[in-house]
């Protein structure tokens, strides 16, 4: 009784949820994020697509100014970066739409569908970019 | 989806409520479903489109006019730049409805998106259009 007492006066200590000092980064998380981030990237990297197309629509010259910037360090930054942007977007949404159905959420596969997203986009950009560059 | 109540064959909806279907958002899963089918449509044009980038690549003008002209190609891209703009459009306003709070400025921002994506739509198939028209021989006169 005088045990309870004592307890009652001084509250249990418990995590505060979710607090930093107990958060962690999981896979589906990180994932998530990534999902929205390359979203939102590939949104603005439309520009170039367009920019890219309109180019060819008016001529060789602008066309010629259009390729020389793909080709420097800054513009094939921004296409591998795209190319990777769009893999992992696009591995990221066949991942929604799986779940989206009702499957893939036991706890295992869960994770490793979203750890294969990141791995896959990845592999996926390097090969392109082998491909592509190996054509030339 | 999960339902734990103990008896799932008493719908808790007015009978108004069921017969409009649209649920506690009131918009209904039209927005969520038309970014999934636009998600699906995506898939095979997207590929199609990095394929005829990567081929592209580095190759001078006359080659990207042959490549761009062709019907199929033309098609493909042009499709692409209306699945993609479209489901763009969506995505961007999803982030925008959970990160912008000001409801005026949330309303500009809604105007914003559709007038980029609109005009991202309607440059690529303009672009394509006069790329694939050109190439049209005209008759003798």
């Amino acid at each position: 009784m005088a045990d309870a007492k004592a307890q009652m006066a001084r509250p249990a200590i418990r995590p505060l949820s979710p607090h930093l000092g107990i958060y962690r980064w999981t896979w589906t998380m990180a994932m998530s994020i990534f999902h929205r981030a390359t979203g939102c990237a590939l949104y603005a990297g439309t520009v170039l697509v367009a920019v890219w197309l309109l180019s060819i629509a008016s001529g060789p010259a602008a066309y010629d100014r259009v390729s020389w910037f793909f080709g420097t360090p800054i513009g094939l930054l921004l296409m591998f970066g795209y190319t990777w942007a769009l893999t992992h977007h696009m591995l990221g949404g066949v991942r929604h739409l799986t779940w989206d159905t009702g499957f893939g959420f036991e706890p295992g596969t869960r994770i490793a569908m979203a750890r294969f997203t990141l791995i896959g986009s990845v592999s996926l950009t390097v090969v392109i970019w082998a491909v592509a560059l190996a054509m030339r | 989806m999960a339902d734990n109540r103990s008896d799932t064959s008493v719908d808790m909806r007015t009978p108004l409520r069921r017969v409009k279907g649209l649920g506690a958002s009131h918009h209904g899963v039209e927005h969520w479903y038309a970014h999934r089918l636009s998600a699906v449509a995506n898939v095979p044009l997207i590929i199609s489109f990095t394929v005829v980038v990567a081929n592209l690549a580095g190759r001078p003008w006359p080659d990207a006019i042959r490549v761009v002209s062709n019907p199929f190609v033309a098609i493909v891209l042009a499709l692409t730049a209306i699945s993609v703009t479209y489901h763009m459009r969506l995505g961007l306003q999803t982030v925008v409805e959970d990160y912008v709070h000001e409801p005026m400025l949330k309303f500009a921002v809604g105007i914003a998106n559709t007038f980029f994506a609109i005009a991202i739509a309607a440059t690529c198939l303009f672009a394509i259009l006069k790329i694939s028209f050109g190439r049209v021989p005209l008759p003798p006169v």
